[in-house]
């Protein structure tokens, strides 16, 4: 699967996180990436848009990125969620990690290539779950045309 | 008793009979000759010795009386070993008979009194003391709690930003890099690639991009440090790892050892150890002020750690001037300072000595004056 067809969405009431984190992902992949400063908005789009995988900031304003995430999990329970949190609240961090299991947290200020690592491993994650999801959808296409086959050859020697 | 009194002396007894003050007749030699129901009831219950007043009486009355016959009259107090009483006795010589009388005045409950007095009083003022300690206490920690959170806040909202700068300087480190590739692809026309602003820039963009990488990793080593230093975020206790509290003391006094005080780190293989980390970072903090104000010059600061059995120790030592032996004593009592107003509180390292106490470890100090200074600290492992 090229990096052009995925699309990552990105939320921190920073912009400045937002800049900087989209710049280096321009720079270094191919994803599309979706930036909002408010988890309530970023909401909304994640109806619309397809997404492989979600990174959210912990404190936020109008919805903390736990409850943000354990929000996205309902929704599209396949994408892979990152929390990007600040030391402080490291230990509330990991509880809640394991409340809304989360693939991956990364801390502040995080380090580029973690970052493009973490990333990618949870993509691969998203990637075969997608091609096992279309195995198995081939194979059940492949199933219905063996079956219907076998009904033409029924009605020719029936 | 009568028999011993001899011819005359009719009125010296009526005299001694109706005395309103406990009274004893001895003769030169201290053997009572006639006593006063006063004096009977002044001794209570006590028997009084038919003969001789050192028995009543310690062995240095009988040279009193001796002296008194010579001198004339004395006064002295003494205490009743068996009843407990505490008298004073003034003695009055009659001359012309070689006999001397006792006059008895019980000072039993002054002295109770005056004792009791003394007392409460060393009692008061040992309470003053120890409210003095510890609202003095209170308020350093009061102090350091207020400053931890802070510093906590700050680190917090430095974070943000500076994680910014770093990834974007990073950023610039690559986009550099990848216009580098490009200048140096073939593709790219020679006079583009050896155009001297173009590689003045390049270089200037090079040279900052590393600077920026530098400055970027020294914040956030010193937010770390901060955070590691502060660790609100754990009230209670908890596991870690002393040699990172070490560190990031260490950080906070960088700016005023470097370039004068050398610091050698001697880490031994410790185990975690069970303790409020902040306060214990608090403990190190201080020793490691006190050993750089105690170099103002040049100088060495070593840090050893070792586990020994179930404890844990760190020893910090610096070669500074050292304590004078009289001031080694009183180092950790609150309130004892020689720095003056304005540089300590005296607070210091009697919170210090506190925070290691509550922890169930002992802290000990060794100096010489002229050599250094060596702060021990042991620790229980759990």
């Amino acid at each position: 699967m090229p990096e052009s067809d995925i699309t990552i969405l990105l939320v921190d009431d920073e912009e400045m996180v937002l800049t900087s984190i989209r710049s280096f992902l321009a720079i270094e992949t191919d994803y599309n990436v979706h930036t909002f400063t408010s988890p309530v908005k970023a909401l909304l789009e994640l109806e619309r848009l397809n997404i492989d995988l979600v990174i959210s900031d912990y404190l936020m304003p109008d919805m903390d990125g736990i409850t943000f995430l354990g929000k996205v999990k309902d929704k599209r329970p396949q994408v892979p969620r990152i929390l990007l949190t600040g030391y402080a609240d490291k230990e509330n961090a990991i509880k809640a990690i394991n409340d809304v299991g989360l693939y991956q947290y990364i801390e502040k200020p995080w380090n580029n290539d973690d970052l493009k690592l973490i990333i990618r491993n949870g993509l691969e994650k998203t990637i075969l779950l997608r091609s096992l999801e279309e195995k198995i959808r081939e194979v059940e296409r492949a199933q219905m045309e063996l079956m219907e086959v076998q009904k033409r050859i029924f009605r020719i020697f029936a | 008793m009568d028999e011993l009194i001899p011819q005359h002396s009719g009125l010296l007894a009526d005299f001694i009979d109706a005395c309103p003050f406990p009274l004893i007749l001895c003769d030169s030699q201290g053997k009572i000759l006639r006593t006063n129901t006063r004096l009977q009831d002044l001794l209570g219950l006590l028997q009084i010795p038919e003969d001789r007043p050192e028995k009543l009486f310690p062995e240095s009355c009988q040279v009193r009386i001796e002296k008194t016959l010579q001198d004339q009259s004395a006064a002295f107090e003494i205490r009743h070993e068996v009843s407990g009483r505490f008298l004073k006795l003034t003695l009055a010589p009659i001359l012309s008979r070689d006999q001397v009388l006792a006059f008895f005045d019980d000072q039993t409950e002054q002295e109770q009194a005056a004792l009791r007095m003394r007392s409460n009083a060393s009692e008061l003022e040992r309470a003053r003391l120890q409210t003095q300690e510890a609202e003095a206490q209170l308020a350093q920690s009061e102090k350091m709690a207020l400053l931890g959170q802070l510093v906590a806040g700050i680190a917090h909202e430095i974070n943000t930003p500076i994680g910014s700068i770093n990834s974007n300087n990073d950023i610039l480190i690559r986009s550099v890099g990848k216009m580098r590739d490009f200048l140096n692809c073939p593709q790219c026309p020679a006079p583009v690639r050896e155009d001297p602003e173009v590689v003045k820039i390049m270089g200037i963009l090079e040279d900052i991009n590393r600077n920026n990488r530098i400055a970027c990793d020294r914040i956030i080593n010193i937010i770390r440090s901060l955070r590691t230093f502060a660790r609100l975020d754990e009230s209670e206790r908890k596991r870690v790892n002393i040699h990172e509290g070490i560190d990031s003391s260490l950080v906070l006094v960088h700016h005023q050892l470097k370039n004068r005080v050398e610091v050698l780190k001697e880490y031994g293989d410790l185990p975690e150890i069970l303790c409020f980390p902040h306060q214990l970072n608090q403990v190190f903090l201080n020793i490691l002020v006190n050993a750089e104000q105690a170099m103002p010059v040049k100088g060495t600061l070593t840090i050893k750690t070792l586990r020994e059995g179930d404890t844990v120790l760190v020893r910090i030592s610096d070669t500074g001037v050292g304590i004078p032996e009289e001031n080694l004593k009183k180092i950790f009592d609150p309130g004892f300072t020689t720095k003056g107003v304005s540089v300590g509180t005296g607070l210091g390292l009697s919170i210090c000595h506190k925070i290691i106490q509550d922890h169930r470890g002992k802290i000990a100090v060794d100096s010489e004056v002229g050599k250094g200074t060596t702060f021990t600290i042991t620790l229980p492992v759990q």
